[in-house]
């Protein structure tokens, strides 16, 4: 009948009546179960081996340890290492266990008996700081138990020395080479920084004052030198204006003699070519300081010149002749002709000075030219200023960050070197025996008497469980009660059973079964009984003492 | 001893494993007395209702339809107040006709399939005011002829004929029979056999002939209260009636 929610605890009550025997025959074969297995497994003796983690004598705000692991991870780091085929075979060996309870067994059987045996125990304080561990095996000699704890308890011992000193060790070593490999790049960096000063000397980001006054002087110069020579040019021109004014003199003065007295034909002749001569060489002179002397213009100019100077030249002969000078004879100077001499060497004077003050406007102009190209040149490097100081600030804080890591493990390396003489001079975290391994005197599985409580409650709720499930497995209904809980249809009658020959048969076969099993059990039990009944004598005296001791 | 006895008694002294209706009063009085209940509801609602033709059911086979059936046509017909008519419309697995210790043929089959006459399958039985119409030949699949005119016509006739038609029908899970037969008849008894049907079968066949159809339901097989108030109040009077039973 499937349960309802509804139901009272007496319609409960009446399905465990009514599946009493499943209890009942739960109880007994789960009974008979324990009390075989309580006397057929073998005791098993544990010997347990307390051991203390002493803390390093030296505080650890003094010497920090290298040790990474807390002492739980590292004890269970221990125990693998020493649950390895190897090291345990070698306990196998030397305690002779292989002798005793492992003959037979191949070695990778016996290892896995070992493993199964041994336990690790750690007491946790409340502050979850580990300060004891119990070491344990489980063997069916009291003796080897005894014998593989001891072993074992020593084996941790000497792995924890051996572990620490590897850790700090290893850990020394790791920092060495990291602090050699960071030198070496921290030496190569220096060297990048001194190739980039040496490469862009002048526009480094502290160059940047003395470029700008070096600009400024450069532009005063140039402003000092254009002075100068504005300065020049007009004394030029001035000089050239007094030369123009001195050669018209010189002009007058040196054709007096084509100008003085009533004039031939010649000489009226030269007179009217005076002017023009004048204009000609006012023009050369003028064409003279636009181009250059090869310019077609320049030369024409010239050409012109020199033809009417020749054309002049010829009639003062002609003029000369008629004064009655010999051709090639000097003209006694008159006193304005003396005048005109002076006019002359000042004319030479002048261009000497004129000439002078070109090589000194052209130096001028060259100095500006050069202070040009140096401004141009500083005002590049002042522009790249931003880039180069970008770069620089990338270069030194590489460096600074290498030379912090360098540092940094400059101190871990010293203070590794510390920890690892202190671990040497047995300074460190180690372990020492509390309690050795005792020898049992009483087996500590199978735990008997848990196992009969266990299987008792067990049984109960197997009984009661399986009661239950049968229970709710069966769809049919029992009675008018359990039908009228499921439909609401009107009974009309509940007709007995007819308790006819059939019926009859069938309560007698169920009984026969019910009395066939309940005689089949006991007479497992009373076989068991006669069999084992001097060991469970024995048990049952020794769960008596234990629950005795309890008390 | 007696348990022995019991587990090695023939099986063939009881044909199909079913008890013979007329000892029930030697076995068990309590099942008898029951019954007298039983009738006494039914009569009162079919005649409430005028109900003439009941039809005797349940969700599968072996819930005791058939011996419900003739236990209540043979009660009816005890009280001397009806003429009943036991029907066995259980074509397939025909069984009133052994259990009355009567003729099986011919019977219903051979009435529909037109080879004899109404008249000719009406049987008187040993109980007075009681009639039956065995099923006759068994047929594998008489869904056709129970549904077909000639039954309705004959359930037509009887109707005037008798006060009561109580009629055996089939399961009404396993084959459509009953659900065929469910429009020409008043009304159904569901049987339900405890500790045997699941309950989710019952539901299922009360769901495909309609609720309204059904009178009501008897449930088989209770066992006996074990309760201190029961066995007081119940247990020693039947006892009582039974031991004067005997000694009469």
């Amino acid at each position: 009948m499937p349960l309802r929610p509804d139901m009272e605890p007496g319609e409960y009550l009446e399905i465990l009546r009514r599946k009493k025997w499943v209890t009942v025959f739960s109880f007994l074969i789960v009974l008979f179960g324990a009390l075989v297995y309580c006397v057929l497994i073998p005791d098993q003796y544990q010997s347990r081996s307390k051991i203390l983690i002493i803390p390093p004598a030296v505080s650890e705000g003094m010497v920090r340890s290298n040790m990474s692991l807390n002492a739980r991870d590292r004890l269970r780091a221990i125990e693998q290492d020493i649950l390895g085929s190897s090291r345990l075979y070698g306990v196998i060996r030397e305690t002779g266990i292989s002798k005793l309870g492992f003959d037979g067994l191949s070695r990778e059987d016996m290892l896995t008996r070992m493993r199964n045996g041994i336990e690790l125990y750690i007491d946790r304080n409340t502050d979850h700081t580990v300060n004891t561990f119990v070491l344990s095996f489980l063997h069916e000699d009291p003796k080897v138990a005894q014998d593989v704890a001891s072993r074992l308890s020593s084996l941790f011992i000497g792995e924890n020395i051996k572990l620490r000193e590897a850790v700090t060790q290893e850990t020394s070593e790791f920092l060495g080479t990291q602090m050699e490999e960071t030198r070496v790049r921290l030496e190569r960096h220096e060297e990048k920084i001194k190739r980039y000063k040496i490469q862009y000397g002048g526009e480094l980001p502290q160059q940047e004052q003395a470029n700008l006054n070096r600009l400024q002087r450069l532009q005063d110069q140039i402003k000092s030198n254009s002075d100068a020579i504005a300065k020049l040019q007009d004394r030029k021109v001035f000089m050239e204006s007094q030369i123009s004014a001195l050669e018209m003199n010189i002009q007058k003065g040196g054709d007096q003699d084509l100008l003085d007295g009533e004039g031939s034909g010649a000489q009226s002749k030269a007179k009217r070519l005076l002017p023009e001569l004048a204009s000609r060489r006012k023009k050369l002179e003028e064409v003279s300081r636009k181009f250059t002397p090869l310019h077609p213009a320049v030369v024409q100019a010239r050409w012109d010149l020199e033809q009417i100077e020749a054309e002049i030249a010829t009639m003062r002969e002609e003029v000369r002749k008629g004064k009655g000078y010999s051709p090639g004879e000097a003209v006694v100077p008159q006193p304005g002709q003396q005048q005109v001499a002076h006019a002359r060497g000042e004319v030479q004077r002048l261009r000497g000075q004129i000439a002078q003050g070109d090589l000194d406007i052209t130096a001028l102009k060259r100095q500006n030219e050069t202070a040009s190209a140096s401004i141009d040149e500083i005002q590049r490097k002042v522009e790249r200023l931003p880039q180069r100081e970008q770069e620089m600030v990338s270069l030194l804080r590489g460096y600074d960050n290498l030379k912090k890591s360098y540092d940094e493990l400059l101190e871990k390396k010293l203070k590794a070197n510390i920890s690892m003489n202190l671990e040497e001079n047995q300074k460190g975290e180690r372990f020492q025996v509390l309690e050795p391994a005792n020898l049992p005197s009483a087996p500590s599985k199978p735990d008997r008497l848990k196992v009969v409580g266990l299987a008792l409650l067990g049984s109960l709720v197997i009984g009661a469980g399986g009661s239950f499930a049968l229970e709710i497995l069966d769809p049919t209904l029992r009675g008018s009660k359990e039908f009228r809980n499921f439909f609401e249809v009107p009974i009309l009658a509940c007709l007995p059973i007819i308790q006819d020959d059939k019926y009859k048969r069938g309560v007698a076969v169920r009984s026969a079964a019910i009395t066939g099993g309940l005689i089949s059990i006991l007479a497992a039990y009373v076989v068991f009984l006669s069999f084992y009944g001097g060991k469970i004598r024995f048990i049952v005296q020794h769960i008596a003492l234990s629950i005795g001791g309890k008390n | 001893m007696k348990i022995l006895s019991l587990l090695y008694r023939k099986e063939a002294e009881y044909a199909s494993g079913y008890t013979p209706v007329f000892d029930m009063q030697k076995i068990d009085p309590l099942y008898n007395e029951m019954f007298k209940g039983l009738r006494a509801k039914v009569e009162h609602k079919i005649d409430m209702l005028e109900l003439k033709s009941l039809a005797v059911t349940s969700a599968v086979a072996g819930e005791g339809k058939t011996l419900t059936a003739i236990n209540l046509a043979v009660n009816m017909a005890n009280t001397g107040r009806k003429r009943v008519l036991l029907m066995d419309l259980d074509l397939r697995k025909p069984s009133i006709a052994g259990m009355m210790d009567i003729a099986a043929g011919p019977g219903l089959s051979e009435y529909l399939s037109g080879a004899v006459s109404k008249d000719e399958i009406i049987q008187k039985s040993t109980f007075p005011g009681l009639f039956i119409i065995p099923a006759g030949k068994t047929l594998s699949s008489p869904a056709d002829l129970l549904a077909g005119e000639k039954l309705r016509s004959l359930l037509r006739d009887i109707r005037v004929c008798f006060d009561l038609v109580i009629t055996d029908t089939p399961p009404v899970l396993p084959v459509p029979d009953a659900l065929t037969l469910s429009e020409q008849l008043d009304a159904f008894i569901m049987l339900f056999r405890l500790m045997h049907t699941p309950h989710q079968l019952f539901r299922k066949a009360m769901e495909e002939l309609g609720e309204r159809k059904i009178m009501g339901v008897v449930l088989n097989g209770e066992e006996k209260k074990t309760e201190k108030y029961y066995s007081r109040y119940y247990g020693k009077y039947y006892t009582s009636i039974h031991s004067e039973g005997n000694d009469r």
